[in-house]
């Protein structure tokens, strides 16, 4: 198909030693010739400009599409579970869980942050010395959720 | 998008249309599987015009898709060359360039048949130039001695 190149011949042929060099540059450039030759022979279809537009058109409808899907996703997520963004950090328990402030309503009561049963919850406590049936008549504290 | 952008991408694709089925050709050995390629590199570059635009020019996006597409199909399907490519006149050279490995043919492919400079080509591929030297290098000695060469054409 091609000629020997000149440098190989003559290396074959017993000459003196040459450089690669040169062999290396007519092998590319044969290279590049017979590639011409084979790929320049292809006789490609008509350019399918419309399908491309079609498709080009279906995959960003697609990613559209995908974009709208993960925002709505964000926006339910920031929605539901505001607890996960919003994270109180001056309270040590968790958002989830509602509390009361209970104020000293009597002395026996200890004060501070609960959190509250599904049931009135009657504290219980009995200072010193106060009897038990003045508790029953509501001298101490009810916690309400 | 606005029909400028059709306009431009319709006039890129008659513009271009045929050198990207030759390069599928080179690197699948196959017309239809090339026109494939080449359809969806090009669907893809419309549905990111604009990026594409902005990113350097559609060329350099469509050849990289195009080779990124081949280079995957290549390692899909782990399979080398098909033993013959028709009884035509570039069958052997088809032959040894498809036993080549993907990134090698593809290096031949837009140094030696687009005339590409190694950097060019670097770029193309997203690797070095002395991974494209190499690369050339090697797949220029595996050409040399292919079984399927020999003899049909001397490189």
């Amino acid at each position: 198909m091609s000629v020997v190149p000149e440098a190989r011949r003559e290396h074959r042929a017993g000459g003196a030693q040459m450089s690669t060099v040169p062999e290396a540059r007519v092998d590319e450039r044969d290279l590049s010739e017979q590639l011409s030759g084979v790929l320049d022979a292809i006789t490609p279809s008509a350019a399918p400009v419309g399908a491309a537009l079609r498709n080009g058109k279906l995959i960003r409808a697609r990613r559209n599409v995908g974009v709208t899907a993960g925002l709505a996703v964000a926006a339910g997520l920031v929605v539901a579970v505001p607890g996960l963004l919003h994270r109180p950090a001056h309270l040590g328990v968790s958002p989830l869980k509602p509390t009361v402030m209970v104020t000293q309503a009597c002395p026996s009561v200890r004060h501070g942050v609960r959190e509250p049963t599904r049931q009135p919850e009657r504290v219980v406590g009995r200072p010193a010395g106060l009897p038990a049936a003045e508790l029953a008549a509501g001298r101490c504290a009810w916690l309400m959720p | 998008m606005d029909s400028r952008t059709e306009a431009a991408f319709t006039e890129f694709v008659h513009g271009r249309w045929s050198t990207l089925v030759r390069l599928g050709y080179g690197l699948t050995g196959d017309q239809r599987l090339a026109e494939k390629l080449a359809r969806a590199a090009l669907a893809k570059a419309y549905a990111s015009w604009p990026r594409v635009i902005r990113a350097g020019g559609p060329d350099v996006y469509v050849r990289r898709t195009m080779l990124n597409a081949s280079h995957g199909r290549f390692r899909r399907r782990r399979a080398h060359a098909p033993e013959t490519c028709g009884q035509d006149d570039g069958s052997a050279l088809m032959t040894a360039l498809l036993r080549l490995p993907a990134g090698q043919r593809s290096v031949v492919l837009l140094r030696y048949w687009m005339n590409m400079t190694e950097a060019e080509v670097a770029e193309a591929l997203g690797c070095s130039v002395g991974s494209v030297k190499s690369q050339a290098s090697r797949a220029l000695a595996k050409l040399r001695v292919s079984e399927a060469l020999a003899g049909e054409i001397l490189l």
